[in-house]
């Protein structure tokens, strides 16, 4: 087996799958984040993706991805925990596809570590116009939060549950440290990730290519001292559960509760999740949407990382004293253990089914594999199904009964309803 | 009849079952799970329609598709997706203006979750009490999209495009059309275009031709009556009914959409029709046309301009939406660029550049059960057999065909601007 390590912190993970007719290429950058970092960190993943030293200006990179047969090279951030990762993923035609013989995927080789590793520079900060347009296009992000009345309610619930903490930041930052970015700035930043953030690179390919003496070549040149990233960061308890209502002009209100819980093994956990709201006949759907016709979705989320499990869901204003209660209900009975056997059984199958679907394509394997990196959990879908069939009714009960309240979040409807 | 991809091998299997329903099948042996798609061609747009050529034309209230939809998956011992729950299986539905899906994917138990499928569409279950209690979740679907910018600048859009077209009709429906629904009228519904000459059974994924057909044989009737309903389109007449339309949202900036209407098309040339459109508008604004650096430079145009061809039975328009304090200026450069590549033509380079680019895209596309089953389920609703379609009339695209498009589907007379403002809301919290 090959060493997984291609330079200091940089491991690299390789899959050939002949069953693909594209290559996928993802890097992730792992680091912390506060304040003052948060919007560099999101404005770094558009900005080095959008130019490089090679390929200048805002339109020559957009070309030449076109011209190798719709390639892509795209960034996200990712957050964990109180930490953070800049997820870069290149995925192209395979070679053999291709009209008139190109090597994409030299080409796209030579353009992903041309971006990351050459950007496009001048006076030591990222040149403009790619500057000033990713960062207005950072501070539009950040207005538009809200355009997601979900996802913002969700954000809102964590900057909620846990205030003073990393994970209260959302994800583009803040505005005021959004706007005082600069190029200089920027570019200390990512330099400093360079050489200090470890780094997981995984590549899934239809067939061997020289990808990975490509990259090991590439970094060489960049010195590394890289600095651990503590992911796990529990939130503190909380005595009483926290509560907070805001309006908005929208014709459909928004509940998010927040559980706290300590020592919850992850499999048991997902387990639990699963048959509480994430699982298509959990008891949220079943009892919340399907026998109440509450809401149109009811779901359950959690973070390992946080110690933190979330139920949100849509509801006329109206409802939200009801929904809230039946959300309650359903955490009862997880805590009393009444529910279905059946539903172990279905949680294990739904997880099975997700796992293969993912497989279908080289985007899910990489996910997949860096996730239990980041995880520690490298165990094949196969053996964490094995382990969440040995979880028990006994083992999820004792754990739903850790769950304790921690936050009520409520987006209101603010005009009066239609319906 | 089996049809074949000579770029990629992959291969589709087309056989008309003797039940009437035609099922196409994608074998993909390499892949670790198989989806199956039910599609009707009934949705959203066919509020009016004939039962036979000579009857009278019945109508029924917006949105009647989207509850026959959700109302489907009613057995009367429990709900099919509980059946489906307990195979592993991952089950869902949608209704499109042209068409409602029913699928699945799962990676095992493939035959008891395709029985499952074709059962449940096949044998309603309505009642007073499931069809009324099935209203208050519907309800608040519609709230949810009437809150969802994106949604409500495309419906606003389309109620500008047209004048009498249906699709002017939000999926969903209203408030008011959606409290019309009476089992009556879904059954109704159901028994003119649930038969099974109107539908086709897509499967892709680890399974094989045999044991689709073996299935399909153990579960559907031996025959189904002709399909004899016709869609009633009301004639729409040419232009469009709004130029300008605009409300105010909880946004957090001004947001555009831009709708080119044009003659309606059929079968593959709309969607070669289609593929023109979109090259010709990637060409125009593109990440990488010169239109839409300059926008971004003089700060008109905020990230980007995303680009959609959207058309059916009787209706055809070409969009682009994004967000920007001044939509009208960028309107205006819009049509200005149109004005310009109409006399001083489309840059050759850049048209094979984006050809090659589509062609890429459509290889990369058909890489999954799921992404075959949505080719052959798209294919089947647009009147094609192939699901490789794409791909050939990419490869016969010239910059003469493209430069045509552009004459005739890109008419600044015929356009529609949809604005969203932001309302000026403070939040208002209560810790």
């Amino acid at each position: 087996m090959a060493d997984p390590m291609i330079g200091n912190g940089i491991r690299y993970t390789e899959i050939i799958e002949p069953k693909f007719r594209s290559c996928l290429l993802l890097l992730r950058f792992y680091t912390p984040r506060n304040v003052q970092t948060a919007p560099v960190h999101a404005l770094l993943t558009d900005l080095l993706t959008a130019s490089s030293a090679d390929e200048p200006g805002l339109s020559a990179l957009s070309r030449k991805l076109d011209a190798l047969y719709a390639a892509d090279f795209s960034a996200r951030l990712m957050l964990c925990g109180d930490a953070a990762a800049l997820s870069f993923s290149a995925s192209w035609l395979d070679d053999r596809f291709a009209l008139c013989g190109e090597d994409i995927t030299g080409g796209m080789l030579k353009l992903v570590t041309g971006c990351l590793l050459r950007p496009n520079l001048a006076d030591g900060g990222f040149c403009e116009p790619e500057f000033s347009v990713c960062r207005q296009n950072l501070l539009d992000d950040i207005d538009c939060e809200r355009n997601d009345r979900r996802l913002y309610a969700m954000q809102r619930a964590s900057e909620l549950c846990f205030a003073g903490e990393p994970a209260a930041i959302p994800p583009f930052g803040d505005r005021q440290h959004a706007a005082a970015v600069t190029p200089k700035q920027a570019f200390a930043v990512w330099e400093q990730l360079l050489h200090t953030a470890p780094i997981d690179i995984v590549c899934i390919l239809p067939e061997e290519k020289p990808v990975r003496s490509a990259l090991e070549s590439a970094f060489s040149g960049i010195p590394r001292c890289p600095v651990p990233v503590p992911l796990s960061a529990l939130t503190p308890l909380r005595d009483a559960p926290l509560r907070c209502t805001e309006s908005m002009r929208i014709s459909q209100s928004k509940l998010v509760l927040v559980y706290q819980f300590r020592n919850i093994a992850p499999d048991v956990l997902r387990m639990l999740n699963g048959i509480l709201g994430g699982i298509n006949n959990s008891l949220l759907f079943l009892n919340v949407r399907e026998a109440r016709s509450l809401c149109y979705y009811c779901l359950s989320s959690y973070s390992l990382l946080k110690g933190v499990l979330s139920v949100d869901c849509g509801v006329q204003t109206a409802d939200l004293p009801a929904a809230e209660e039946a959300v309650r209900e359903q955490i009862a009975l997880l805590q009393s253990g009444d529910f279905p056997d059946s539903m172990l059984r279905e949680a294990v199958l739904d997880y099975i089914g997700r796992e293969a679907a993912q497989e279908n394509t080289n985007a899910g394997i990489a996910d997949r594999i860096a996730d239990g990196l980041m995880r520690g959990d490298t165990r094949s879908p196969e053996e964490t199904a094995a382990a969440l069939a040995a979880v028990t009714k006994a083992q999820i009960t004792e754990a739903a009964r850790q769950l304790t309240p921690a936050a009520v979040y409520i987006l209101r409807a603010e005009e009066a309803e239609n319906a | 009849m089996t049809l074949t991809d000579p770029r990629t091998g992959d291969t589709c299997r087309i056989i008309r079952h003797r039940s009437g329903l035609e099922l196409r099948i994608a074998e993909l042996p390499d892949f670790r799970t198989a989806s199956a798609q039910l599609v009707t061609k009934f949705g959203a747009q066919h509020i009016r329609f004939r039962t036979d050529a000579g009857a009278a034309v019945t109508e029924m209230p917006p949105g009647i598709a989207h509850y026959l939809e959700h109302k489907l998956f009613e057995n009367p011992e429990c709900s099919a997706s509980e059946l489906f729950a307990q195979l592993g299986a991952h089950d869902n539905a949608y209704t499109d203006y042209d068409r409602t899906v029913y699928y699945f994917q799962t990676a095992r138990e493939f035959p008891a979750a395709l029985r499952v499928l074709l059962s449940f569409v096949t044998h309603p279950f309505f009642t007073a009490e499931n069809v009324e209690r099935e209203r208050g979740i519907i309800m608040q679907e519609l709230q949810e999209a009437l809150d969802d910018p994106a949604d409500v600048l495309e419906m606003q859009l389309f109620s500008g495009l047209f004048h009498t077209h249906p699709v002017q009709n939000h999926i969903l429906g209203t408030v008011q059309s959606i409290r019309q629904i009476t089992p009556a009228l879904l059954d109704q519904c159901w028994q003119t275009f649930y038969n099974l000459n109107n539908m086709a059974l897509c499967c892709a994924g680890n399974i094989t031709a045999e044991e689709v057909v073996q299935i399909a044989d153990t579960v559907l009737p031996e025959t189904a009556p002709p399909m004899r309903a016709v869609p009633v389109l009301p004639p729409e007449p040419e232009g469009v009914r709004k130029r300008r339309l605009q409300c105010s949202m909880d946004v957090g900036r001004t947001q555009f959409m831009i709708g080119f209407k044009s003659t309606p098309a059929a079968g593959t040339e709309r969607l070669r029709e289609s593929l023109l459109c979109l090259l010709v508008i990637e060409l125009l604004a593109g990440d990488s046309s010169p239109l839409y650096l300059r926008l971004l430079d003089c700060g008109l145009l905020h990230d980007t301009l995303a680009a959609d061809c959207l058309a059916g039975d009787g209706w055809f328009t070409v969009t682009a939406e994004g967000e920007s304090d001044a939509p009208d200026a960028v309107c205006a450069a819009l049509c200005e660029e149109i004005a310009r590549a109409k006399t001083g033509g489309l840059d050759a380079q850049r048209f094979a550049d984006c050809k090659k680019a589509a062609y890429g895209d459509a290889l990369i596309g058909l890489n999954s059960p799921e992404a075959a089953a949505d080719a052959m389920t798209d294919a089947f609703a647009a009147g094609l057999d192939s699901p490789f379609a794409r791909t050939e009339l990419l490869a016969a695209l010239t910059l003469s065909d493209a430069q045509d498009c552009l004459m005739r589907r890109f008419d600044p007379d015929c356009l529609t601007l949809s604005v969203i403002t932001p309302q000026t809301n403070k939040k208002k919290g209560e810790h």
